[in-house]
């Protein structure tokens, strides 16, 4: 098949693309290798649409390539700081992009060597990235412009509540900057649909942009992510594609309100072989194939929790994609969706929880093994020979910018799912971001949070579920059986961390912070909880440290003593003695200089006794304070009854061993 | 006289409060109960323990190190792992704290301990302290071992975060967990945590605030210490490495950024971690505190500073009033309601609210 990962532009269901124009096509090279896409593809999507799924390795085991990897790319030849992330960087043609991260293979990844080797090896297959380390987050380099706007309101997410928040609020006269991480605005609503009686989500995002179009109230910022949420700021960053060219800049937003409407993130089903290539979740999937027309493989297995998944499968039927099963975590799953896939033909088994899934080295395809719930993995297990897999997970909020402010979040056991909890005066939550289910309660938060961030009235919000008999609860994500060591048992996020499952009992649990240095997402958080491996306050406190971080490291202050003594020692009167010396020698000690018949030059903390036989350090009657100059010996004494005579000696202690040193004046001035 | 199921209630998180909860189970006819946040894995950790702290303090020290000795007497019963031997180094960026650490320096050498001075590199030039093989607590290892063998000495434990606690001025607590309501005799408050919780803020002794700490997890692979643990006394900044992984802890003084900006070479390539801020308490002299809530005779003991664990004999000691000699001088110096600063208890870390 000419293009295996790139669907028709003529699939149903917009499958084939949204928002790629194969009238232009483009191509570029990344770490060397030649990729072809379409003006409107991303760096990821081209690359994925090219073959290219195989990110690398960790400890051994091979990575895919996934929209949750932060794959951060640059021009071959330019800074490595001013990187941006691959599945955000529009795809421009002729350019030629390398990745930032540690590369298994030595050669280089761009020049003479990597042309000469492309000619001589042909194509890699892989970006070879080294991930036992993970990969650092995006950062924006301190270079990137910064630019500042100022609104009644920010709204952060472009999905349906973000955008009735934001019609809410211009309704209200309000000036308004909506953020949306995309390059399109109604975050996941085409993947969950409309339940009946609701608009399609088409219309309904159509809709909701009408409202908003042409009003001069607000600013629509595409492509830009908001990075931190503070009192009165929100700080973004944003990649933009203007005439073939790829500018990225930082924004200041100054608003006294904001409006959180992230949307929930797909949690990643737990079992071995969960990231390897090929592998996707099924939202990731959806919107490749609805944005791009890119899909992982033409025969795929679709395992789900929950019926959300069932479109993806029915809309890859339609458009030409060999579903081998859908696979449902749920014994008796009741759904529309169910329905409409029987109806289509479409195989569907229960009761099935994946068990793991293996790279097939020759064939290049993936053994995807399956157990059924209920017999605890006693019965045979159902395999799979597939192209792909589509393992849905169940849905954790995205409250990273929530949690970074300072709110608090609490664990619903109902839903597997950490809530936001309390308020932060200014900032309200809204959509699924704060756990509503529904499109209806998406819109109707979103409109909530506006008006009351303004002091208006709002209605509650109704969040209609249809009955179980209709539709079934959601399962939780699938965990498979621990079976054997760590290694191999799957991956607690789809991100930068390559959190690795641990078998119980943990065997280092007690250093675990130190001894995997991992920025946990909440993803795996809640994954730690489902595992039973943290409670859900620990887990709540936890996420607060790993996911809450809002520290910015100033550069190196410069020093301004190079080192602490960089003069000979000499004690001067007008320096106050430390305070820790008060008392320590009686009510009015002197200071004292001392000499050393034996020539010594005594340190600064080196008790003085009486006796040459030392005593307990209890018994010293002084201290010295000082050394002596270069040219002198001995040193400067604090000292709570010195002797009268010059003749008569005091003992300096070294350790255990007396020095003898006579005290040769004393100075005017006292310390007390 | 009420009758109370418990002879003492053991209030706080951390090794501290679980060693002091087992010494009293093992004393004459003591029975504890613990209540407390059992430690989790990953999370961060608060604190590092230390078996020796910068002081200047003769009576301090006696003191201290005794109790130390007595600590790690139970390092075989925490188990492998809990307690680490490793290079402590103590940083000064000024003359002042340079010459605070040689008061430090030779007290120790005075007790038979070793601390010697560390140079910089390539050069003569005194930049601080050094303790060779110093016992150090794992971190989140320690506290786990720490509250299991208090659970195998035969202290009650009751998890603090379902718990509630009712303090009252004689002394004793009622406390309250799954519907069942217990008393003891007498309350002891032993972690920051605790106190902060349950205390109100002017039933604290007037020497005693609270600070904002933090500790963050760091990835910075470039990162040289003197050793694996370095504090730096300007800063109050605790580093603890591992394989390029770093604990970074503060002492309340400056604030975690400024820290870090001045501590490591290239802060920019700082991967943070995790990071958390939390309140504690520190003493304004600088010397640990033994007391009591005002108007009350709840028990606490607060700014114990990194050696807090090691001194658990000696708490346990205050708490069953059975101190020994050099105890007695230190802690009836250090408790009681300080007020004001005391002069004579004045030592390093003085002034760092």
């Amino acid at each position: 098949m000419s293009a295996p990962y790139r669907l028709p532009a003529n699939a149903e269901h917009g499958f084939g693309g949204l928002a790629i124009d194969r009238k232009t096509p483009l191509r570029f090279r990344l770490n060397g290798r030649e990729i072809s896409g379409f003006g409107g593809d991303t760096v990821l999507s081209a690359a994925f649409a090219s073959g290219l799924w195989l990110a690398g390795q960790f400890r051994g085991e091979p990575i895919g390539l996934s929209p949750h990897l932060p794959l951060l790319v640059h021009p071959a030849g330019t800074d490595a700081a001013t990187a941006l992330p691959a599945h955000r960087l529009p795809a421009v043609d002729g350019a030629n992009l390398v990745t930032t991260a540690p590369r298994l293979d030595p050669m280089p990844a761009s020049g003479l060597a990597a042309r000469a080797r492309l000619r001589l090896l042909g194509e890699e297959r892989a970006l070879n990235l080294q991930l036992d380390a993970g990969l650092l987050p995006f950062s924006p380099s301190a270079q990137t412009t910064r630019e500042e706007l100022s609104a009644d309101l920010v709204v952060i997410g472009a999905g349906v509540a973000g955008l009735a928040a934001a019609g809410t609020a211009i309704g209200l006269g309000k000036r308004v900057i909506l953020v949306e991480r995309d390059q399109q605005t109604g975050g996941a609503l085409s993947y969950f649909g409309a339940i009946d009686g609701e608009e399609t989500p088409l219309a309904q995002i159509t809709r909701l942009d009408k409202e908003l179009a042409g009003k001069g109230e607000l600013v629509l910022l595409t492509g830009a992510k908001a990075l931190r949420v503070t009192a009165g700021e929100v700080l973004v960053h944003q990649i933009r594609s203007e005439f073939g060219q790829i500018t990225s800049r930082m924004l200041a937003l100054a608003a006294p309100r904001v409006v959180l409407a992230t949307g929930a993130g797909e949690r990643l089903p737990i079992y071995p072989g969960n990231r390897l290539p090929f592998s996707l979740g099924s939202v990731a999937a959806f919107q490749l194939a609805e944005r791009f027309g890119v899909v992982p493989g033409r025969r795929l297995v679709v395992s789900t929790p929950h019926a959300h998944a069932y479109r993806y499968a029915l809309y890859g039927r339609d458009g030409g994609l060999d579903i081998l099963r859908i696979a449902d975590l749920r014994l008796e799953p009741r759904s529309r969706y169910v329905d409409f896939c029987m109806a289509s033909g479409l195989t569907l088994s229960t009761g099935l929880v994946p068990e793991r899934a293996q790279l097939q080295k020759k064939t290049g395809t993936l053994r995807f093994t399956l157990a059924n719930v209920l017999d605890a993995g006693r019965g045979s297990p159902t395999e799979f020979e597939t192209d792909a897999i589509i393992a849905a997970g169940g849905f954790q909020p995205r409250l990273d910018l929530w949690i970074a402010a300072g709110g608090a979040i609490t664990w619903d056991k109902a839903s597997h799912q950490f809530r936001p909890r309390g308020t932060i005066e200014g900032l309200v939550v809204a959509g699924a971001a704060a756990g509503w289910q529904s499109t209806r309660a998406a819109i109707g938060s979103g409109k909530a949070a506006a008006l009351t961030l303004f002091g208006k009235p709002a209605s509650p919000v109704d969040d209609p579920a249809l009955p179980s008999h209709f539709e079934s609860p959601d399962a939780p994500t699938a965990i498979s059986r621990a079976t054997g060591e760590g290694k191999g048992q799957g991956f607690l996020d789809a991100g930068a961390a390559f959190t690795l499952r641990r078998p119980l009992p943990l065997p280092d649990l007690a250093t675990e912070a130190l001894t995997h240095p991992t920025p946990l997402g909440l993803d795996a958080i809640a994954a730690l909880v489902d595992l039973g491996q943290i409670d859900p306050g620990h887990g709540a406190e936890l996420a607060r440290e790993r996911t809450g971080i809002a520290l910015t490291i100033p550069p190196a202050e410069p020093k301004a003593v190079k080192s602490p003594k960089t003069a000979e020692p000499a004690f001067a009167p007008e320096n106050p003695l430390p305070a820790y010396l008060a008392g320590r020698f009686g009510p009015r000690p002197l200071i004292c200089r001392l000499g050393s018949p034996e020539a010594r030059r005594f340190e600064v903390g080196q008790l003085i006794h009486r006796e040459a036989v030392l005593g307990e350090p209890e018994t010293a009657i002084g201290v010295v304070v000082a050394g002596a100059s270069a040219t002198e010996h001995g040193g400067w004494a604090l000292i709570g009854a010195p002797p009268e005579e010059s003749e008569v000696l005091v003992f300096v202690r070294d350790g255990a061993a007396p020095q003898a040193a006579r005290v040769l004046a004393r100075h005017p001035a006292r310390f007390s | 006289m009420a009758e109370h199921a418990y002879d003492v209630a053991v209030i706080g998180s951390g090794a501290l409060a679980c060693l002091v909860a087992g010494l009293l189970v093992a004393g004459p006819a003591r029975s504890t109960v613990l209540v407390t946040t059992p430690p989790a894995a990953f999370r961060l950790p608060r604190s590092l323990s230390l078996g020796l702290s910068p002081m200047t303090r003769p009576d301090r020290a006696r003191a201290s190190l005794a109790a130390r000795t007595e600590a790690l007497a139970l390092a075989a019963d925490l188990g492998k792992g809990a307690l680490l031997a490793e290079d402590v180094s103590f940083l000064a960026r000024n003359s002042a704290d340079l010459d605070g650490l040689g008061h430090f320096r030779h007290l120790m050498r005075s007790f038979g301990e070793t601390v010697e001075p560390l140079l910089a590199r390539g050069s003569d030039q005194p930049i601080g302290v050094r303790v060779r093989n110093l016992a150090v607590g794992a971190p989140t290892r320690f506290d786990m071992a720490a509250s299991d063998w208090a659970d195998r000495a035969g202290a009650r434990r009751l998890d603090a975060r379902e718990t509630a606690v009712a303090l009252k001025r004689d002394g004793s607590c009622r406390l309250t967990y799954a519907g069942i309501t217990t008393e003891a005799a007498q309350a002891v408050l032993l972690s920051d945590e605790a106190i902060l919780a349950l205390a109100p803020t002017d039933s604290l002794d007037k020497v005693l605030e609270i600070v904002p700490q933090e500790a963050a997890l760091l990835a910075a692979p470039g990162l040289r210490l003197r050793s694996p643990v370095q504090i730096d006394l300007a800063t109050g900044l605790t580093l603890f490495g591992h394989r390029g992984t770093y604990l970074a802890l503060t002492d309340g003084r400056v604030r975690l950024e400024r820290a870090l900006s001045q501590a490591v070479p290239d802060p920019a390539g700082l991967g943070i971690l995790s990071h958390a801020r939390f309140e504690a308490l520190v003493s304004r002299d600088g010397a640990p505190y033994f007391g009591h809530l005002k108007n009350s005779r709840t028990l606490l003991a607060a700014a114990l500073g990194p050696m807090a664990a090691f001194l658990a004999p000696m708490v346990a000691h205050w708490v069953a009033g059975t101190l020994t000699e050099a105890e007695t001088a230190f802690v009836e110096a250090a408790g009681g309601h300080r007020g004001a600063i005391r002069p004579a208890l004045l030592d390093l870390g003085a002034g760092a609210a």
